[in-house]
């Protein structure tokens, strides 16, 4: 399980982080619904180790995390963009982590076709980035993400830069991905409807204070949260 | 008509240059009204033994380390310029040594390297062509270094890669075309370059260019036409060979 306590982060003279605190388990996906720039993306960064936090602890199973370079952590990021690696293939891209782990050639070859048939991609398998489609992108970042195994999987909104009928269809095999391996995730998101299909917990995140929700229903009759001002926009609607 | 010879007009424009250069370097005497020159094969071994292929050697021996090092110490001073909060400004101050020539610039030099005993040396020589070669290397790379290669490098860390993996793997393979371009570009401007090599090396570090001025003052034609002939002979190579590489 992923903890964090109190985490606390300025820039310049600007409070970015204020207190934050959550828990995630395994199989867990809580979805952190704020507007741009309330801190989401720092507060990924944190968890990730990119960048360090001024107060507070992240910890994993018991794990202190918190001093853990990046590349020991086992949480992988995953940002809007795919950032797939433009000399790699879509195989090349997706078995990047397993290569540099210093895997066994069949073992890469093995996990990388198994994970292209669970992406729907084993025909894409040869193609550059380039030749990718921007779901078909997102799906090998994905891919390239799960078969390092992450304790944990950071999504920075990384739906964001696709169309409305992409977005829905990534949204369902996101799903589809939580529940074949089951990881530890938090998902960054400001779109309401995205946030209440992908997550299991929710919290919603205002000028660098996160606040969470006991269940769905806490979530969604929030007074202050963007359900309930989307929710009245409809009602307001003729 | 025209269409067809076109090229062939620009070929021997290209080519007729470099005949007369292979005529001169074989010619013994070219009197009037004689329509070729009095040809002497063992004039060629001559010229190799008068120098060339030493000149050949000190050229390569000067273009091969400024080209490597400072396309290594450009790519890497560039790489890490990114993301720094002063970019511009060291950019910026990379540009200062091409506000003079070269040889302004190895007069200014001139102090230092007689102080450090470093004139007359090929060593000197390369570093002061460094001092060209490394900021201009560093410009030219920093159009490689995006914010996205710096996302890539965060995503790539999380993946568990160390920063020498991410350089081999990500970085060095995503730049090979700059690179080659850019290794080109330097070996081809120290390969050609005259003022400075002359004025730190006092005459004595006798790269290709270095000689054909020399045999040009001497009056000795053959000499010159020779060192001229192998001058070019390795950059067209290098250019045909990088255009297959670089510009696929």
């Amino acid at each position: 399980m992923l903890e964090i306590r109190n985490i606390a982060k300025t820039f310049g003279t600007t409070p970015v982080l204020r207190d934050v605190s959550l828990q995630c388990k395994g199989g867990e996906t809580l979805s952190v619904l704020g507007k741009s720039g309330c801190g989401k993306t720092t507060l990924l960064k944190i968890i990730a180790g990119l960048m360090t936090p001024d107060a507070g602890t992240i910890e994993h199973s018991g794990k202190d995390l918190t001093h853990v370079p990046v590349e020991q952590r086992g949480i992988v990021y995953l940002s809007q963009e795919p950032l797939l690696f433009p000399h790699m293939t879509a195989a090349q891209n997706i078995s990047f982590g397993m290569r540099m782990r210093r895997r066994t050639k069949e073992e890469v070859a093995e996990a990388t076709d198994s994970m292209l048939h669970a992406l729907g991609l084993q025909e894409h398998g040869g193609k550059l980035p380039e030749a990718l489609s921007g779901g078909q992108k997102q799906r090998v970042a994905f891919g390239r993400a799960l078969l390092v195994e992450p304790k944990v999987l950071l999504l920075d909104e990384p739906f964001g830069s696709l169309d409305a009928g992409t977005r829905e269809e990534m949204q369902q095999f996101y799903l589809r991905l939580t529940k074949t391996y089951g990881f530890a995730a938090l998902f960054v998101t400001h779109d309401v409807k995205e946030a209440l299909v992908t997550g299991s917990t929710f919290a919603r995140m205002e000028r660098g204070e996160l606040t969470l929700f006991a269940d769905l229903d806490a979530f969604v009759n929030d007074p202050n949260g963007d359900v309930a001002k989307e929710r009245q926009f409809w009602r307001n609607l003729k | 008509m025209v269409r067809r010879l076109t090229p062939i007009l620009l070929l021997s424009l290209y080519v007729l240059p470099i005949a007369t250069l292979a005529l001169l370097s074989v010619a013994a005497t070219w009197e009037y009204p004689q329509l070729l020159p009095k040809m002497q094969i063992n004039l060629l071994s001559r010229i190799v033994s008068d120098g060339v292929g030493w000149g050949f050697l000190t050229s390569l021996q000067v273009a091969l380390p400024v080209a490597i090092i400072s396309v290594v110490l450009g790519f890497l001073s560039s790489y890490r310029l990114l993301g720094s909060r002063y970019r511009s400004v060291w950019l910026w101050l990379a540009l200062i040594p091409f506000c003079t020539a070269p040889v302004i610039l190895s007069l200014e030099m001139q102090y230092f390297f007689i102080r450090f005993g470093l004139t007359a040396q090929r060593v000197g020589v390369v570093i002061g062509q460094l001092l060209i070669g490394i900021p201009y290397a560093t410009v030219l790379f920093s159009l490689f270094w995006s914010a996205d290669r710096l996302k890539q490098e965060e995503v790539a860390r999380t993946l568990g890669c160390s920063r020498l993996q991410i350089m081999q793997h990500i970085h060095i393979p995503a730049a090979g075309g700059i690179l080659k371009l850019v290794f080109t570009q330097l070996f081809l401007f120290s390969w050609f370059e005259y003022g400075m090599t002359q004025m730190l090396g006092v005459g004595q570090v006798q790269t290709l260019p270095v000689l054909i001025f020399k045999s040009t003052q001497e009056a000795n034609l053959a000499l010159a036409a020779g060192a001229c002939l192998v001058l070019i002979l390795l950059p067209v190579i290098f250019i045909i060979f990088t255009r297959k590489i670089a510009f696929r």
